[in-house]
């Protein structure tokens, strides 16, 4: 009796959710059909989809197909699109502040940037809000390298190497610039070429990216000190996802959490994959410097943060993110 | 009728004496060699899609007694590319994925009969190219399957960095096949460098310009009687540009035109056809 009524209840609960008309949010990505990417996100929407009872699902634009990431927020903004998965690039574009994660030598290790981005989620998701999106989940890209056809052993190597850098993106300038490198910029679609007639010789970006984008087939060396651990995001337009049902506010925000943290996971495995495979392939990864090297990225870090705070980011983010890497760090020590 | 055959062959194998075992070898791939068209004219999908298998399995039989018969390893790796492409693909991609490394094993295999080719999987993509430099006009079938099954394994692997990291050698011996041979087998070279540059965002190297001109020189060199090009410029150039109507004109003028007007493309036709059902099924999905 009491489970027939509590099962009664359950129906007339579930009732308002199924009567809805079916929403969909169309959601664009750069990743390929049946890439890890692609995968999660098809599972994300079944689950989505059959939680909500059929009345929230994604339909998807993978493989580039809206255009680059520029055009999917400005397709977003116009309600063309609702969704996206951004990396840094299309996350700056939207929110200049949450590129603090993207900073160049400041975490040591893919577990440090999940704790900063936890503990400072409020501050983070709170600047894109203000731009107009919600985040569903942040995501790891990967261990930014540089990639070279030379050998590159020392800070002094890059100066003599011509380094390529994205054209308007402010975090690779302002690290290269701590370096004393004068980079060549150019757009991402001119690197394979420009690799060829030798107007570059290194590039940086995760294993992965360098392995999608073919460009490996160029290069020879890898350094082996990461300048900066990339981010990225699922961002859903926030005038959509107000207008969504607390209920289906809430089983979306979930779901998205749930697995979104499991491509986090797969994306680490596949770096690693990617990182075995470069090598496979030819590319040797160079001798770790010694610890005055690294104590150095730490010193550059802090120089290029400087430079980007108050431009890029703002400046009390920054020493709050820099004081509780400081405690994380220590607390660590501690424990070990 | 094709069982009473393989049952009547593969007695006939057993039965012979070393000595003879050779001549009936040779005589049961010289058979499957020339029966090679009929396969592919056979107009009954099913019939063709059914017979799959037992062809499979003979032909591993035949090159296990004779491992270095190019001929037959060079009908293997068209028998397991094409197979996992007409009949697995779609339904059933992880078993595709490993017919497709199959056959390009076996084109590889064949490849390596000739010295200079001994070990070409293996090399760096720089070193891979250039050693293709030394492929004449006689590779060319060779080059095709091997390029064939690995563009389609990693097309079916795009969650795994392995693979996509061997695409630059998918890539050069298709530029290999399009310089010696561009006709070859119904400008395949051009059909795979269509899907190449349509299928990958323009930032990751994707062109949609060229995969235009790579589709529409495959269609000048087969005078659109090919049905499979319609069905892939569709799905991949059409989706590309997110152009509706052209993936809904394409795919319906396949599923109207008469198979087979093209030698040896009956069977993929129906194929085709039975592709553009699918996919005009799926157009929302896509735009």
């Amino acid at each position: 009796m009491i489970i027939s009524s509590a099962l009664l209840a359950a129906l007339f609960a579930a009732a308002p959710l199924a009567a809805q008309e079916a929403k969909i949010i169309k959601f664009a990505t750069l990743a390929p059909e049946g890439s890890s990417w692609m995968n999660v996100m098809t599972d994300l929407s079944k689950e989505l989809e059959a939680k909500t009872v059929g009345t929230l699902k994604f339909k998807f634009y993978p493989g580039g197909v809206s255009g680059d990431e520029k055009d999917v927020v400005k397709k977003i903004r116009i309600g063309q699109l609702q969704a996206g998965g951004f990396t840094g690039v299309g996350l700056g574009e939207i929110a200049a502040n949450a590129r603090i994660i993207d900073s160049p030598w400041l975490f040591r290790s893919r577990d440090e940037l999940t704790h900063v981005r936890n503990k400072f989620d409020a501050e983070l998701s709170s600047a894109v809000e203000k731009a107009g999106f919600v985040v569903l989940g942040w995501t790891d890209l990967g261990s930014v390298y540089i990639f070279s056809k030379n050998p590159i052993s020392s800070i002094e190597d890059m100066r003599h190497n011509r380094m390529w850098v994205w054209e308007g993106d402010p975090i690779a300038q302002a690290a290269y610039k701590a370096l004393g490198v004068s980079p060549v910029p150019l757009s991402v679609v001119d690197v394979m070429q420009s690799l060829q007639t030798g107007m570059i010789d290194a590039v940086y970006g995760p294993p992965l990216g360098v392995v999608a984008l073919q460009w490996f087939q160029r290069l020879k060396n890898i350094y082996p000190v990461p300048m900066a651990q990339s981010s990225g995001a699922v961002l859903i337009s926030k005038k959509y996802f107000d207008a969504l049902t607390s209920d289906q506010k809430k089983i979306l925000t979930d779901v998205s959490r749930k697995h979104l943290s499991r491509l986090n996971e797969l994306t680490g495995v596949e770096n690693e994959k990617a990182m075995a495979a470069l090598k496979a392939a030819g590319l040797s990864l160079g001798a770790k410097p010694d610890a005055e090297s690294l104590r150095r990225y730490e010193e550059l870090g802090r120089t290029a943060r400087r430079e980007l705070a108050g431009r890029l980011y703002d400046p009390k983010l920054l020493e709050a993110v820099e004081k509780e890497l400081s405690t994380f760090r220590a607390r660590k020590t501690a424990k070990s | 009728m094709r069982n009473t055959f393989l049952a009547a062959l593969m007695a006939a194998l057993a039965a012979c004496s070393s000595a003879v075992n050779h001549v009936a070898l040779r005589t049961a791939a010289d058979l499957l060699d020339q029966g090679r068209p009929a396969s592919l004219e056979e107009p009954d999908f099913q019939l063709a899609k059914d017979a799959m298998p037992a062809q499979l399995k003979l032909l591993e039989t035949l090159i296990a007694a004779d491992p270095k018969d190019r001929p037959l390893r060079r009908l293997a790796a068209e028998a397991f590319g094409g197979g996992a492409f007409l009949f697995l693909e779609d339904a059933e991609p992880s078993r595709a994925k490993g017919l497709y490394l199959r056959g390009r094993d076996q084109a590889l295999t064949a490849l390596a009969l000739k010295p200079t080719f001994v070990g070409l999987s293996g090399k760096s993509p720089e070193s891979f190219a250039n050693t293709l430099q030394s492929a004449v006009k006689d590779d060319v079938p060779d080059l095709f399957w091997a390029g064939f099954g690995w563009a389609g394994f990693i097309n079916l692997s795009k969650d795994d960095a392995a693979a996509l990291a061997d695409l630059p050698k998918v890539v050069a011996l298709m530029t290999r096949v399009r310089e010696l041979d561009p006709a070859f087998h119904f400008a395949g070279s051009d059909l795979f460098f269509g899907v190449y540059y349509a299928s990958r965002p323009v930032l990751f190297g994707g062109d949609p310009k060229k995969a235009k001109e790579a589709f529409d020189r495959a269609h000048k060199m087969t005078r659109g009687d090919y049905q499979m090009t319609h069905v892939l410029n569709a799905r991949w150039y059409a989706v590309a540009i997110q152009d509706r109507d052209l993936f809904v004109k394409l795919l319906k003028k396949v599923l109207e035109s008469s198979s087979g007007k093209l030698p040896e493309a009956r069977l993929t036709d129906e194929a085709a056809k039975r592709k553009a059902a699918t996919l005009l099924e799926k157009t929302d999905d896509y735009f």
